[in-house]
């Protein structure tokens, strides 16, 4: 795969071959390539919880939310953590004049703010929570669950037309430049899940230790790993006080 | 008895033994997969016309998925691909299954040589395709289109097909993913608002949307938000535009919302009803002629 043309076209054949997760349209707000991406890669009660997200962040944040919900967690304690952050942050009493720029706004929080909420979430569990097997039985199994690969020399494989490029392309422009390789290598949507949400982090990350594990689980497919490896990284390093850095930065 | 006897070929039958199974005329028939439905990318069905994506640019006919820019061409219209599927093999042996379940007391079909309408004459086939026909009436009606609202840069296509002489609501419709979006445009989307928008304001921006991009109907927003209701600010404005990460449609002069309609099994449903009319009554008229 030696072009992003290859991988978009990749991509977005996978994600064409996966099925919705739900059939929310929208009549007004949303566009139409908009309603695909959240069909085919944000589960209905992450829409539903309506997080406030800066614009830029949108879309990769509530992939990397879809996953934590549904693989690291089974529930949706961080966006009801997030939604409470974003009521504290929001000065404007109600009959003052809508923000047009919701990147100016700061209760629209942005992607690093949101994944250190997640760090803290996991500091929550204790030390090496998702470092030990015990403890990390349920999350694999959940992850297991979810994936659905793509078998793609089956003869009944949808190929992805121009439309689904254009999805591939937004999924790829999710992650960093360094971690689109990785994308070349998934064969289900959990995994593009798992890669989007290391990503995320991975950006944050600081511990040089922890990084390097991560990429080198990265380069090894490892997706599922990769992600609790990082997710354990960063319980270590957050803290309220830098949590409220992100906030203030954002 | 002999004046009745008809030798077809290697075989022989009676001409009073013919008789139309009313029962096997409403008969489902098990078709190959649909023109113009089957196609597995997006379509834009307009005036009668059908429009793909391409990478090739056509300037006035447009899509912008997400960051990426397509044109729209124009691809084989509905009479060329029913002609297609009509003449198929898969579709002649229906026909012919059908006539034999239909017609009582023939075990074969005839032949280029020895057709079977020659030994039968026509009126059997006749009255079989007025029995179709009745079976189906209930069912269809011709489409009356209304005109799309675009510039009329793009003519009206009648051309005869079954899709453009009865299909219902198809004037300007995207498929994508099986599902149906009508095609509106953007002064009827902001009519959704109307009541969000100070009156003025509302009447200069839908008469701007008649030259105006979509993103000069952003700027034109954007500039004068405190005329909008500001709850309905953002819905309004970032579905018509938002930034280079926008859809935008343009065909036919205009700018295009695709709006949800449902999935595109009750359109499916309704052709396969008239595909299958089709088919019966032409192969009543390929087999035993009848009325043209």
């Amino acid at each position: 795969m030696k072009t992003e043309q290859e991988l978009i076209t990749k991509i977005g054949t996978l994600i064409k071959n996966s099925p919705d997760l739900h059939n929310l349209e929208y009549e007004v707000g949303i566009n139409l390539h908009t309603t695909t991406f959240f069909q085919k890669t944000v589960s209905k009660k992450v829409l539903d919880k309506g997080i406030r997200v800066k614009p830029v962040d949108y879309l990769k944040a509530l992939v990397f939310l879809d996953y934590f919900t549904s693989v690291i967690e089974d529930d949706c304690r961080i966006c009801d953590n997030i939604i409470e952050i974003s009521k504290v942050l929001r000065k404007e009493p109600k009959d003052t004049d809508v923000k047009e720029d919701m990147s100016e706004d700061p209760s629209y929080l942005s992607l690093d703010t949101i994944v250190a909420d997640a760090g803290l979430c996991a500091k929550e569990k204790g030390d090496d929570y998702y470092s030990i097997e015990p403890n990390i039985k349920n999350v694999r199994e959940r992850y297991e669950s979810l994936k659905e690969t793509v078998d793609f020399k089956s003869g009944s494989i949808r190929k992805a037309d121009l439309y689904y490029e254009a999805i591939g392309q937004m999924i790829c422009d999710l992650v960093e430049e360094k971690t689109k390789p990785q994308l070349k290598e998934a064969n289900s949507r959990i995994e593009v899940g798992a890669i989007v949400f290391t990503d995320s982090i991975m950006n944050i990350l600081k511990d040089t230790n922890y990084r390097s594990k991560v990429n080198k689980m990265l380069e090894d497919k490892e997706y599922f790993e990769a992600s609790l490896t990082a997710l354990d990284g960063l319980s270590k390093e957050i803290s309220i006080e830098n949590m409220q850095d992100y906030i203030l930065k954002s | 008895m002999e004046k009745n006897k008809v030798v077809q070929g290697g075989d022989m039958f009676f001409k009073d033994d013919i008789k139309i199974d009313d029962t096997k005329i409403a008969s489902k028939l098990s078709l190959p997969d649909l023109p113009i439905f089957s196609r597995d990318e997006l379509q834009v069905i307009y005036n009668g016309r059908i429009f793909v994506a391409t990478k090739n640019s056509t300037p006035d006919a447009q899509i912008k998925v997400y960051t990426l820019d397509f044109g729209l061409e124009e691809t084989k219209p509905p009479k060329e691909q029913e002609e297609k599927y009509f003449s198929s093999k898969p579709v002649n042996e229906l026909k012919e299954d059908f006539i034999k379940k239909c017609i009582k007391g023939i075990s074969v079909l005839g032949d280029d040589k020895y057709p079977l309408k020659d030994a039968l004459g026509t009126q059997i086939g006749s009255e079989l395709i007025e029995r179709i026909e009745k079976e189906y009436d209930s069912k269809i009606s011709p489409a009356n289109p209304t005109p799309p609202p675009g510039k009329s840069l793009i003519t009206k296509l009648s051309d005869g097909s079954v899709f453009n002489s009865y299909m219902k609501d198809c004037e300007r419709i995207l498929i994508i993913d099986r599902k149906v979006y009508n095609l509106q445009t953007i002064p009827e989307y902001l009519s959704i608002f109307q009541q969000s928008f100070k009156p003025t304001f509302y009447q200069e921006v839908k008469k701007k949307c008649a030259s105006a991009t979509p993103e000069e109907i952003h700027k034109l927003l954007t500039d004068n938000s405190d005329k909008l209701h500001r709850k309905a600010f953002q819905y309004v404005r970032n579905k018509i535009w938002y930034n280079n990460r926008s859809f935008k449609l343009l065909l036919d002069g205009i700018y295009w919302i695709p709006q949800f309609r449902g999935k595109v099994d009750s359109l499916v449903s309704e052709y396969q009803t008239l595909i299958e009319r089709q088919i019966k009554i032409d192969a009543v008229k390929e087999h035993l002629g009848g009325k043209e």
